[in-house]
C-alpha cells in the first residue's frame, strides 16, 4: 500500500540480525565413512584428531553435531567446504 | 587386490581381480551421474522452510556455490580418469598407480559415486552396513558390491592420506 508523500519504502535487515552468530551443523548420513568424516573435520575445521573423532561420533550417534558458531561469512565458507567434501552440513541461526 | 605404498609417495593397486578392475573402470562414469542424486550432492545450506521463515534467498547460494562444487567434482573425476587410463595388464596383472597428489580427487570421486549409487538404488542403512552379503545375481546386488568396494578403497586412501 502506498502512502502519500513517500517515494521509497525499502525494508532493510536489522544490523542485529546480521551480527547474530550462526551455527554450522553436520548431519548424519549412512554413506560417509567414519574415518572420512573425521579426516574432513580435521582439515576443514582444524580440529585435533580426538576432537574430530568426538564430533564424528556425535554425528553418528545423535544424528548431528554443532561444529562451529560464529560470523555468518565464516560459517557459510565452512558449509561450502563441507559440501565440497560431500558432507551434509547446514547453517542455523544461533540462539542468543 | 593389493595396496602398495612407494617411497615416491605414490600408491599402487595391483593384482586386481577382473571384476574389481571393471568396477574401478566404471568409477568416473558412476560418479558423473549427478542427475539422480542432485539434491544430495548439492544440498541447500538452510532448509527451505527455515529459509522462508527468516527471509533467506537460496537462489544466491545455488547461483554461486553450486557451479564451484560442479567444477570441484568434475576436476576430481578427471584426475581419477587419467589415473585409470593406465589401468591395464603391464606385467600380467591389472594395476593402477595413484599419485599422492591425487588422493583427494580419488576420495572425492569415490564419495560422489557411492552417493549416486545409493540414491539410485535407495539403499538403506541395513544394506550399507554389510550385514548381509550382496546378491551378485541381481543388478541391485552388483550395485551394492560397488558401494562396498568403493568404501573399502576410500578407507585405504583415508589411512594413506593421514
Amino acid at each position: 500500500m502506498s502512502q502519500a508523500g513517500v517515494l521509497t519504502d525499502v525494508e532493510t535487515r536489522d544490523e542485529d540480525a546480521l551480527d547474530q552468530p550462526w551455527n554450522v551443523v553436520v548431519h548424519n548420513d549412512p554413506v560417509n565413512l567414519m574415518s572420512y568424516v573425521t579426516m574432513v573435520f580435521q582439515r576443514v575445521l582444524g580440529f585435533p584428531r580426538d576432537k574430530a573423532t568426538r564430533h564424528m561420533l556425535e554425528v553418528h550417534h545423535k544424528g548431528r553435531s554443532l561444529v562451529y558458531t560464529g560470523e555468518r561469512e565464516r560459517a557459510e565458507a565452512i558449509v561450502e567446504q563441507l559440501h565440497g567434501y560431500l558432507l551434509l552440513a547446514t547453517l542455523e541461526q544461533a540462539e542468543l | 587386490m593389493r595396496f602398495r605404498r612407494y617411497s615416491s609417495d605414490a600408491f599402487e593397486l595391483c593384482d586386481i581381480h577382473p571384476l574389481f578392475a571393471e568396477l574401478l573402470a566404471e568409477l568416473p562414469r558412476a560418479a558423473a551421474r549427478h542427475d539422480s542424486a542432485r539434491a544430495r550432492l548439492y544440498p541447500d545450506p538452510i532448509g527451505s522452510d527455515v529459509a522462508e521463515a527468516i527471509g533467506e534467498d537460496l537462489e544466491d547460494w545455488r547461483e554461486h556455490v553450486h557451479p564451484e562444487l560442479e567444477r570441484l567434482f568434475a576436476g576430481s573425476r578427471e584426475k581419477v580418469s587419467e589415473d585409470l587410463g593406465a589401468l591395464g595388464a603391464k606385467t600380467g596383472s591389472v594395476r593402477c598407480v595413484i599419485p599422492r597428489d591425487n588422493i583427494d580427487a580419488w576420495l572425492n570421486a569415490l564419495n560422489q559415486a557411492r552417493l549416486v549409487i545409493v540414491e539410485e538404488n535407495n539403499f538403506g542403512e541395513r544394506e550399507l552396513s554389510g550385514a548381509e552379503p550382496p546378491d551378485l545375481s541381481t543388478r541391485r546386488g552388483l550395485a551394492l558390491l560397488k558401494v562396498h568396494f568403493y568404501a573399502h578403497l576410500q578407507e585405504l586412501l583415508v589411512e594413506a592420506a593421514g
